[in-house]
C-alpha cells in the first residue's frame, strides 16, 4: 500500500515535470518563433527602390560625396540595441571612405548627445523620422547605403543571423565593399532585403 | 552525563543537518537565479523567457521536493534547474559566451549537498545542450541563437566539453571529499562521545570500588571484634563446666555437660574459623622464614588431641625435604596446613585398616610444593568443584563450619600461590598446593 502510494506520487511528479519542461520548450520555441519573423510591412508602406536619390539636406549635416551610411536605429528597440557593437564596427573599419550617420527612429525624447554617448561615437545623429519613409525603412536595425550622389545602394538587413556572426551574410558590409569596386555586387536576396527587427517607430516586438 | 547515541543515529542527525542547510541556501540561491534573469531582461528585453522559464524552474524544483519530500530527487532537480538556467540567461544574452559560465556557477553551489551524483544532470544538460545545438549551427541550421560564434567547430566543441567535464568532475570530487570529511567527523564525535562515557564508567567504578573496599574492611573488623568478644564468654562457660565435671553431677547431669562441651567447642572452632578467614583478609602479608619441620610439628601436635573419642588416631607422617631457605607468611601457612590436616583427621574413613596423613614438602629456589595426602572418606566428583565455596559442607553431618576451605583457598591466592585437589570417594584425598618463595621474588600482594 505504502509502496504503491510512492510509485503514484513518483509517477504524478515525473508527469507534472513533463508538464514543465514542455511549457519551458514552448516558451523557448514561441521566442524564437517570434524573432525567426519578418517584420510586417506596414498598410501604408512606399517601396523605395535601389537608385533612388534621397534627399539628405537639412536633414543631416553631411558634407562631401562620400557615400553615407545611415544606421536605423531605436533605443528601445532589443535588437537595435544588440547591433550596436556591430555597427561601431563598420564605422572603424569604413569610416574613412564612408559618412556614417545614426537615424533614431523613436517617440521618446532622446537627446543627440545620449544616443552618441550610446555608441561612443562622434557621429551625425538624426531624429527625422521622414528620412525612414525616404528610404523606404520601416523596421530597426536597418542599413542604407547610399552612394555619392545619395542614391540608395543598398538597403536591407544588416546579417542573416540575429548575432551579426555569420561571415557569409555580412549584407550591409558586403554593399560597402562593392560600393567600392573591391567586390562585384552581389545579389541579395530575402534575407538580406527582407527587414527583420522591430516595428517602427516604437518598439512592438523583441 | 553525554546521552549514548548510537552511531547511525548521529549520523543520520548529521546527515539531515547538511540536507537543511543546503536546501535553506537553495532557497536563496534559486531566488537570485530568477532575480538575475529579471535583470538580464532589461538588455534585450527578454521578459517572456526571464519570467516564464525561471517562474517554471522554480515550480519545477518546489513542486518535486513537495510531492517527494523523503528522496533526494529534488536535489537532482536542482541541478537540472542550474543548466535551465544557464540556457536561459544564454539565450537572453542572445548567446552572450560568458553566460555559459553559469553552469560552473551551478556546479560549484552543488558541493554543499556533499553529494558528487549531483552533477550528473547538470554535465548531462549542458553537454548534451552544446552537443545538439553545436551540431545544428555546425550543419547550417541558421535558426539556432548559441552562440555568438560563426560556428562551433568539432575541435572547440571537444576542447569545451572537457574543460567543462573537469569543472563538474572537479566540483563533485570535492563534494565526495567533504561527505568523507563529514563521515569522519561524525566518527570522531562518536567516538568521543564513547570515551566520554567510558572515562566516567570508569570513575563511577573506580568510586564503588572505593566504597566497597572500605566498606569491606569496616566488616572485617567488625567480624574481627565480634568474633574476638564472643571467645571470651565461651572460655567462662567451659572453664564452668570444668567445675561442674570435679563435682558430681551424676549420669543424666554428665551427658548433657559433655553435650554442652561439644557444642561449646564447635561454637569456638567455628568462631576461630572466622577469626582465620578475618585476619587472612585483613592483614598484610608477613615476608619470614619458613621452617616447614617446625610449623609441621607445631600443628600435628596441637592436633593430636583432636577428633571425637571413638574415632581412631590418625598417623601423622610427615616428608620435608628443605635444604633451601623458604620465606613466605607463617600464620598463613599455619592456617593452610592446620585445616588441610584437621580435615583429613576429622573424615577419616572407618574402614581403612590404618587411618593416615602424610605431609610432604619440597622447597626449591623459587617454590614450595606441599601435598597433602590422606586415605579418607574422600570427595565425590560432584562435589569436588564446590568445596573451596564458602559455608558449603558437603553433608549436613559435617562438622565443620564450611569455612575451612574457603580459607585455605583465599590464603593460598593471598601468597600468590596454587591449591589443587585430587580425590575418590572411598579412598582419600590430595591436596597439591604450590607457594612462591619470596626470598627472592618481590612480595606481590593481591
Amino acid at each position: 500500500m505504502v509502496l504503491s502510494n510512492i510509485l503514484v506520487k513518483k509517477t504524478l511528479t515525473i508527469a507534472w515535470l513533463l508538464v514543465i519542461f514542455s511549457g519551458m520548450a514552448g516558451i523557448f520555441w514561441y521566442t524564437d518563433w517570434k524573432y525567426s519573423l519578418p517584420t510586417p510591412v506596414p498598410g501604408q508602406y512606399h517601396p523605395v527602390t535601389t537608385g533612388a536619390y534621397v534627399d539628405l539636406a537639412a536633414k543631416l549635416p553631411i558634407a562631401g560625396n562620400k557615400p553615407v551610411f545611415l544606421h536605423f536605429f531605436n533605443p528601445d528597440c532589443p535588437c537595435s540595441r544588440f547591433n550596436i557593437p556591430y555597427f561601431k564596427a563598420l564605422t572603424r573599419k569604413y569610416g574613412d571612405k564612408v559618412s556614417f550617420a545614426i537615424v533614431v527612429v523613436n517617440n521618446q525624447a532622446y537627446t543627440a548627445k545620449e544616443i552618441r554617448h550610446k555608441f561612443d561615437l562622434d557621429v551625425p545623429v538624426s531624429f527625422d523620422s521622414s528620412l525612414a519613409a525616404a528610404c523606404g525603412v520601416y523596421s530597426t536595425p536597418q542599413a542604407v547605403l547610399l552612394d555619392g550622389n545619395h542614391c540608395l545602394y543598398y538597403r536591407g538587413n544588416y546579417n542573416k543571423s540575429r548575432y551579426c556572426t555569420d561571415a557569409r551574410s555580412n549584407y550591409a558590409q558586403m554593399a560597402i565593399d562593392s560600393l567600392f569596386g573591391s567586390v562585384s555586387r552581389p545579389v541579395f536576396g530575402a534575407y538580406a532585403l527582407r527587414a527583420y527587427g522591430c516595428q517602427l517607430p516604437a518598439c512592438t516586438k523583441n | 552525563m553525554v546521552p549514548q547515541q548510537t552511531y547511525q543515529a548521529l549520523h543520520t542527525s548529521y546527515l539531515e543537518k547538511v540536507k537543511l542547510r543546503s536546501d535553506r541556501l537553495m532557497n536563496y540561491f534559486l531566488g537570485s537565479f530568477f532575480v538575475c534573469g529579471l535583470s538580464l531582461a532589461f538588455f534585450y528585453d527578454t521578459w517572456l523567457v526571464a519570467i516564464g522559464i525561471g517562474s517554471l524552474s522554480l515550480i519545477a524544483y518546489y513542486s518535486t521536493k513537495w510531492l517527494l519530500p523523503h528522496s533526494d530527487a529534488y536535489q537532482y532537480m536542482v541541478s537540472i534547474v542550474f543548466g535551465i538556467f544557464m540556457a536561459q540567461f544564454i539565450y537572453q544574452m542572445h548567446g552572450l559566451f560568458e553566460m555559459h559560465f553559469i553552469a560552473f556557477v551551478g556546479s560549484a553551489i552543488l558541493i554543499t549537498y556533499q553529494n558528487w551524483k549531483l552533477q550528473i544532470p547538470l554535465a548531462a544538460l549542458v553537454i548534451v545542450h552544446h552537443a545538439s545545438f553545436g551540431y545544428l549551427q555546425y550543419i547550417g541550421y541558421d535558426k539556432i541563437y548559441f552562440t555568438q560564434l560563426d560556428y562551433m567547430t568539432l575541435q572547440t566543441f571537444i576542447i569545451h566539453g572537457i574543460l567543462a567535464t573537469v569543472i563538474f568532475f572537479i566540483c563533485g570530487l570535492w563534494a565526495y571529499q567533504m561527505k568523507m570529511l563529514s563521515e569522519r567527523q561524525i566518527r570522531q564525535t562518536f567516538e568521543m562521545g564513547r570515551f566520554q562515557e567510558e572515562q566516567l564508567q570508569r570513575q563511577a567504578l573506580l568510586q564503588s570500588n572505593e566504597e566497597l573496599k572500605k566498606s569491606n574492611k569496616e566488616l572485617d573488623s567488625f567480624v574481627y571484634s565480634v568474633s574476638h568478644d564472643l571467645r571470651a564468654p565461651l572460655s567462662s562457660m567451659l572453664g564452668v563446666i570444668g567445675i561442674c565435671e570435679m563435682g558430681d553431677p551424676g549420669p543424666f547431669m554428665e551427658k548433657n555437660i559433655s553435650l554442652l562441651k561439644t557444642s561449646i567447642k564447635k561454637l569456638d572452632g567455628f568462631i576461630m574459623d572466622i577469626l582465620d578467614y578475618s585476619r587472612n583478609a585483613r592483614l598484610e602479608v608477613e615476608k619470614q622464614e619458613i621452617h616447614f619441620d617446625d610449623l609441621v610439628t607445631e600443628i600435628t601436635n596441637n592436633l593430636k588431641f583432636m577428633g571425637a573419642d571413638d574415632q581412631r588416631k590418625v598417623d601423622i607422617r610427615t616428608n620435608v625435604r628443605n635444604g633451601i631457605a623458604f620465606y613466605s607468611d607463617k600464620s598463613r601457612l599455619s592456617i593452610i596446613l592446620n585445616n588441610l590436616i584437621s580435615n583429613s583427621i576429622r573424615y577419616q574413613n572407618p574402614e581403612a585398616a590404618e587411618p593416615f596423613v602424610e605431609v610432604r614438602v619440597e622447597v626449591s629456589e623459587t617454590s614450595a610444593s606441599i601435598l597433602i595426602r590422606d586415605n579418607g572418606i574422600g570427595i565425590d566428583k560432584e562435589n569436588q568443584g564446590k568445596v573451596f565455596n564458602m559455608f558449603y559442607r558437603v553433608s549436613t553431618k559435617s562438622l565443620g563450619s564450611g569455612l575451612g576451605l574457603y580459607i585455605v583457598k583465599e590464603a593460598v591466592e593471598k601468597l600468590n600461590g596454587v591449591i589443587q585437589l585430587e580425590s575418590e570417594t572411598g579412598k582419600g584425598t590430595h591436596f597439591n598446593i604450590r607457594l612462591p618463595n619470596f626470598a627472592h621474588s618481590p612480595l606481590i600482594t593481591t
